[in-house]
């Protein structure tokens, strides 16, 4: 009896649980839409002061500060390069799907494409963008799981378009709705790049993360016994959500400003 | 931010910085997550970080030097075994070339901007600098917040070409002229418009060079479409296309010549990729200013860096001109081995019969050798 008493709670147990974690794909896009809105600034401007170290495998390290200037509104941003000193004035501007490259040197614009690397880290210049899974991407599946001291939902996410940098992708997010690791996929299911967001800062009503450590698996570097990944560590200050001018976000401001 | 907002975001860079400093095994981040700074909320900083772009500053000096030096050793015929003198050249090549920039900005709206230029070739001329020339003097003036005017002596560059540059850049003279441009960024992609002298003793409004051009993206390709205007010269139209598809940028620029006595089109067609550690570069000229529609030409670079792990970056290229069948190959490896200091060794070599394009006027070598080797090292610094 007392086996069967202890059987029968289990199960009761168990349902419980389920029933309260297990979720619908609709759950799970909703849930996608809920990230998007809390580190999207659809009512003003975002800029922000962004330091990208890069060690290379076998540890030879390069720094990298720029300035961004965003407006999820109507998918723009400005990138304004300070140091390296070799590479002060140069700037990335993004308008809707398209990049253009600005050499301070040359004086002349690059139109490319927005997936690729920025100053050759393992950060993309499609990582300055807003937040859009729910648009980019649709849930396959779902589980829960604990990351370190965060309880996160761990979802699989295939691209709906091929616009995006990674095909496949797998994220953790935390009951916060903010995400905490990344895990980018090619379409065969190599996996790409790792990053983490341990922590974010709140600027008004929406979240900006504090600092993001990437690991880049493409390349790596076998150094005795041991496998090193280029690891770039990205650390964002100063955020602001003041207003900013509608030509900041243009090639020719892109020009006045360049040093 | 608070202060413990400031020591939570401090904390939150050192451990940053500690883990990147002292991981070993990399496969996993998720130690981060044990033990994460908190998130924070910060007050609205206020910061203005466009005003570290846009605030008045005095004249502000920077420039460059760079000297160059060099050896270069071939033969203007290709070499027999049985006199390998014939032919036989070589060159010895040292220049100095220093450049002053000056950039005042006495208003967030006004700029002066100038940089001028000096060398010296000690081989070939006295021991002495040349004169200063001006490469490029004008002002910036920001009217009414959105129309951005550059007056003076710049640069101008329209077009795409790399490989085959200012041939479809129809602008490229004007660093030579003095130049008013106004821009009006908000208008579609951008709108400019041009007035230009590009000769002296113009008495006549009519004797101007007028030019514009527009730029948009229509479904993730860019479209830019430009016209440049001079009475004596007549009207060259470009149109450039831009697009990246599979991560590949390919582009295309056509220009279109017309006057009084012919109208001819030239087009340009080119891919870019890139990958980590690889750039190729491929592009095709077809100039129809040649009678017969017969004048055909394409180049190929790729260039990589670290060569085998090595600190030695090399470079490829070939270029081919169809209509008489002659074209260039190179080989060329660069090194850095101290600071301002870079080594290249290239291997520069023409073929086609003697009297073909790139075997004389489009010969990469001044001595228009067949075959030549060329090191040089070159001390550039910036300040």
């Amino acid at each position: 009896m007392k086996y069967k008493n202890s059987l029968i709670a289990l199960v009761l147990f168990l349902s419980a649980f389920g029933s309260s974690h297990a979720q619908s794909p609709t759950d799970y896009t909703a849930l996608l839409a809920r990230v998007d809105q809390a580190v999207s600034f659809q009512d003003h401007d975002l800029s922000a002061e962004y330091t990208i170290d890069k060690r290379d495998p076998g540890g030879a390290v390069s720094t990298t500060v720029a300035t961004m200037f965003r407006r999820d509104r109507t998918g723009q941003f400005l990138i304004l390069v300070l140091q390296p000193a070799i590479d002060k004035g140069k700037g990335y501007l993004k308008i809707d799907d398209s990049l253009w490259l600005y050499d301070p040197v040359d004086r002349v614009f690059t139109f490319t494409s927005a997936k690729e690397r920025f100053q050759n880290s393992s950060f993309r210049n499609s990582d300055f963008n807003r937040s859009n899974f729910s648009s980019d991407y649709k849930p396959v599946s779902g589980k829960r799981e604990k990351l370190g001291k965060f309880d996160t939902t761990v979802l699989d996410l295939q691209a709906t378009n091929d616009k995006v940098s990674f095909p496949r992708m797998r994220i953790w997010v935390s009951d916060d709705n903010l995400v905490r690791k990344i895990e980018d996929y090619s379409l065969s299911g190599q996996l790409m790049r790792t990053s983490a967001i341990p922590s974010y800062q709140k600027v008004g009503d929406k979240w900006v993360a504090t600092g993001m450590v990437i690991l880049d698996h493409l390349k790596m570097k076998k150094i005795g016994d041991k496998t090193e990944y280029e690891r770039t560590t990205v650390t964002i200050k100063k955020p602001s959500v003041s207003a900013l001018p509608d030509s900041v976000y243009t090639k020719e401001y892109l020009e006045k400003v360049s040093q | 931010m608070t202060y413990r907002g400031r020591a939570r975001f401090v904390a939150t860079i050192l451990s940053f910085a500690a883990t990147t400093l002292g991981a070993q095994e990399e496969g996993s981040l998720d130690e981060l997550f044990s033990d994460p700074v908190e998130d924070t909320i910060l007050v609205e900083t206020g910061t203005d970080h466009l005003s570290q772009y846009v605030t008045e500053q005095g004249i502000k000096l920077s420039g460059s030097f760079s000297a160059e030096g060099g050896v270069a050793a071939g033969w203007t015929s290709w070499p027999v075994l049985s006199d390998p003198s014939a032919g036989f050249d070589g060159t010895i090549g040292l220049t100095s070339t220093v450049t002053l920039a000056f950039d005042a900005r006495p208003d967030p709206d006004f700029r002066l901007y100038g940089t001028v230029t000096t060398s010296m070739d000690p081989l070939t001329v006295d021991y002495t600098w040349n004169a200063f020339s001006i490469d490029e003097l004008f002002i910036d003036y920001t009217w009414v917040g959105d129309v951005f005017i550059r007056m003076g002596q710049h640069d101008i560059t329209w077009g795409q070409a790399r490989l085959f540059e200012s041939i479809t850049d129809i602008m490229a003279d004007a660093a030579e002229g003095f130049s008013l441009r106004a821009n009006l960024p908000t208008v579609m992609g951008g709108v400019s418009v041009i007035g230009m002298t590009n000769r002296s003793g113009i008495t006549s409004y009519r004797q101007i060079v007028y030019a514009a051009k527009v730029d948009e993206v229509v479904l993730e390709t860019m479209l830019s479409l430009g016209v440049r205007y001079q009475v004596h010269e007549g009207l060259n139209a470009l149109l450039s296309v831009k697009r990246v598809l599979w991560g590949v940028d390919l582009l295309s620029d056509v220009v279109v010549h017309y006057d009084e006595s012919s109208m001819y089109p030239r087009v340009l067609a080119g891919f870019f990729k890139e990958w980590p550690e690889v750039r190729l570069y491929g592009e095709y000229y077809y100039d129809g200013s040649v009678s017969g529609g017969v004048d055909h030409t394409a180049g190929l670079v790729c260039g990589f860096n670290n060569i085998a792990g090595t600190p030695l970056d090399l470079g490829l290229q070939w270029m081919h001109a169809f209509i008489d069948n002659s074209g260039s190959a190179t080989a060329g490896l660069t090194w850095k081995p101290w600071k301002y200091i870079t080594a290249t060794l290239a291997l520069p070599v023409a073929y086609g019969a003697d009297d073909s394009r790139y075997v004389t006027t489009s010969n990469s070598d001044i001595a228009n050798r067949r075959i030549v080797l060329v090191f040089g090292i070159e001390m550039s610094v910036s300040f």
